[in-house]
């Protein structure tokens, strides 16, 4: 995962300073992670734009995105958490829903995309892209992406909050174990859980 | 050690571990002491392998930073597609701009014998070219024609010989009155356009043209929208972020004549201070800068700048559109009245 690198360093500061009640340094933390967030959610938004070459360059996506990320911003500023596991908790479920309204409100079937032809290879005749071979399982269309945001949803609360912590705020499996305060190998199964049902789940839809 | 009847778990787990180490074992390579588990260990690997996306870094996508900050590379939309002629009638010269809407070509329009600009998009681009041949005004750039060839759209628009307000004040700064000058004009111009309900929304010192007498001329009225559209439909804001109102920033806001109004400030403050009046290094710190407000008083920047002047360009950066004029026409207005006393 990108930009994790200081994550570790920075989260046992974080926790170091909620122990101890240090305000300044504490809200320092707080924006970094917040910042890393934002960056983590322009970074998925992009990475499920990448079918659609020609809506990612329309500026207005930007701007979708771009008030997608103050959103994101102002919810978690205005949080006031009790400890580490519940910001990043929350973190992620902001990004989810964030990802969530862009696809079903701006790029769902209803929303502009939807309308637009894309330059996604053997669908060049408009409309929605078909979905990606079956070799990846990765979400092809937009409208494949609704679901599976919204199939992590549905995910059990272990699994859930593993895959939030990892994929979504994109932190380490060493560190996704230190905020939940369990042992590496049981994030290591609960991510392969997660992964397996989420299989299970998107191919019974 | 693997216990003696390992779960389908551990064999998964340890079928993990080999691949992390390289080596792509089989299911029955791994399941080697439990030939009765393969099948469903088969099965399993299959169904991770289905997910391995989710283990792979980052999104393999250029920054896209880039094209918020105007910076972008828009070239790449088009490649070495765009043809040498189009309709056989405008034969491309050379490229005068890249920008998030396509390219801007310098061409020669063989039927008229006569020099014109073109522009090439990859997207429909009649809706725009409709709406800019409604607009007939001096100061700004007018359509001729439009057309689509191998799949690209292209609008035919006047030829402004010279040079772009950015490009100018990059070269060499110009003086507080001569901004003030050309704000004024564009402002103006800018106020034709509301009258007849438009809204350019993307005002910057690269939309705005001087022709070989220095005179303004404003172009790319491309996502310029009519009120009358903005009220129908939840548009959301587009332009370069630098010169967006805070209201191009936030969902559901109304945009009006003062959204023009404030990016008309921002460019008239470059044009002051050599400076925009809020920039970050990042998209989302701009964004919360912009919706803040507050930007440093241009006179700290650029002392020749005198107090009235000052007081009329934070005007218009007035965070709340309600405090900034309410309309071109009476910037523009004020603008000139302020020439007027120091001639």
């Amino acid at each position: 995962m990108q930009d994790v690198g200081n994550q570790t360093a920075m989260l046992e500061q974080w926790l170091n300073r909620l122990k101890t009640g240090d305000g300044e340094a504490f809200d320092q933390a707080r924006d970094a992670v917040i910042k890393h967030a934002s960056q983590r959610l322009e970074q998925l938004a992009r990475r499920m734009l990448k079918n659609y070459p020609r809506l990612r360059r329309w500026e207005q996506t930007g701007d979708v995105l771009q008030n997608a990320v103050i959103r994101l911003h102002r919810s978690l500023e205005a949080i006031r958490p009790d400890s580490v596991e519940q910001f990043y908790g929350l973190a992620a479920t902001q990004i989810r829903r964030e990802l969530l309204d862009l696809t079903r409100h701006h790029f769902g079937p209803q929303g502009e995309a939807a309308k637009h032809q894309t330059d996604y290879p053997g669908n060049r005749d408009g409309g929605l892209v078909a979905s990606k071979a079956d070799t990846s399982g990765e979400p092809g269309s937009l409208v494949e992406w609704t679901e599976f945001h919204e199939t992590v949803q549905r995910l059990p609360d272990d699994e859930r909050k593993v895959f939030e912590l990892h994929w979504y705020e994109g932190l380490e499996q060493k560190e996704v174990a230190a905020i939940l305060g369990v042992t590496e190998r049981t994030i290591k199964n609960r991510w392969r859980n997660a992964k397996l049902l989420l299989r299970q789940m998107l191919a019974d839809e | 050690m693997m216990p003696e009847h390992p779960t389908i778990d551990e064999l998964l787990a340890r079928w993990e571990e080999a691949r992390q180490d390289g080596r792509e074992l089989s299911a029955k390579e791994v399941a080697v002491a439990s030939p009765q588990a393969v099948p469903e260990l088969q099965s399993r690997i299959r169904q991770l392998k289905a997910m391995d996306w989710l283990d792979e870094e980052g999104d393999g996508l250029p920054a896209i930073h880039d094209s918020q900050l105007g910076e972008s590379t828009e070239e790449r939309m088009l490649g070495g597609s765009v043809p040498t002629t189009l309709a056989g009638r405008y034969e491309l010269e050379s490229l005068v701009a890249a920008g998030g809407f396509g390219q801007v070509w310098r061409a020669k329009d063989k039927a008229l014998e006569r020099l014109v600009a073109v522009k090439v998009t990859a997207v429909d681009c009649y809706a725009e070219a409709r709406r800019v041949a409604q607009l007939k005004h001096h100061g700004i750039v007018s359509v001729h024609d439009v057309g689509n060839e191998d799949g690209l759209c292209y609008i035919v628009f006047d030829l402004v010989e010279g040079t772009t307000l950015a490009e100018q004040v990059e070269r060499e700064p110009l003086t507080w009155q001569q901004s003030a000058q050309i704000i004024a004009a564009v402002a103006d111009y800018v106020h034709h356009a509301h009258e007849k309900g438009f809204i350019h929304r993307d005002i910057k010192p690269a939309n705005v043209l001087l022709d070989r007498n220095g005179k303004p001329v404003l172009a790319d009225f491309g996502i310029a929208v009519t009120e009358c559209e903005l009220k129908s439909e939840a548009m959301t804001s587009v332009g370069t972020l630098a010169y967006m109102s805070p209201e191009q920033l936030i969902l559901g806001s109304i945009i009006d004549a003062r959204t023009d109004v404030y990016s008309l400030g921002v460019v008239l403050y470059e044009l002051l201070t050599g400076r925009l009046p809020f920039a970050d290094h990042t998209v989302s710190g701009l964004r919360e800068k912009i919706l803040t407000g507050g930007p440093m008083s241009p006179r700290l920047l650029n002392p020749a700048v005198p107090e009235s002047l000052e007081i009329i360009c934070m005007k218009c950066l007035s965070t709340d559109a309600a405090d900034r004029y309410a309309s071109a026409k009476e910037f523009s207005d004020e603008l000139k009245k302020l020439l007027v006393s120091v001639a």
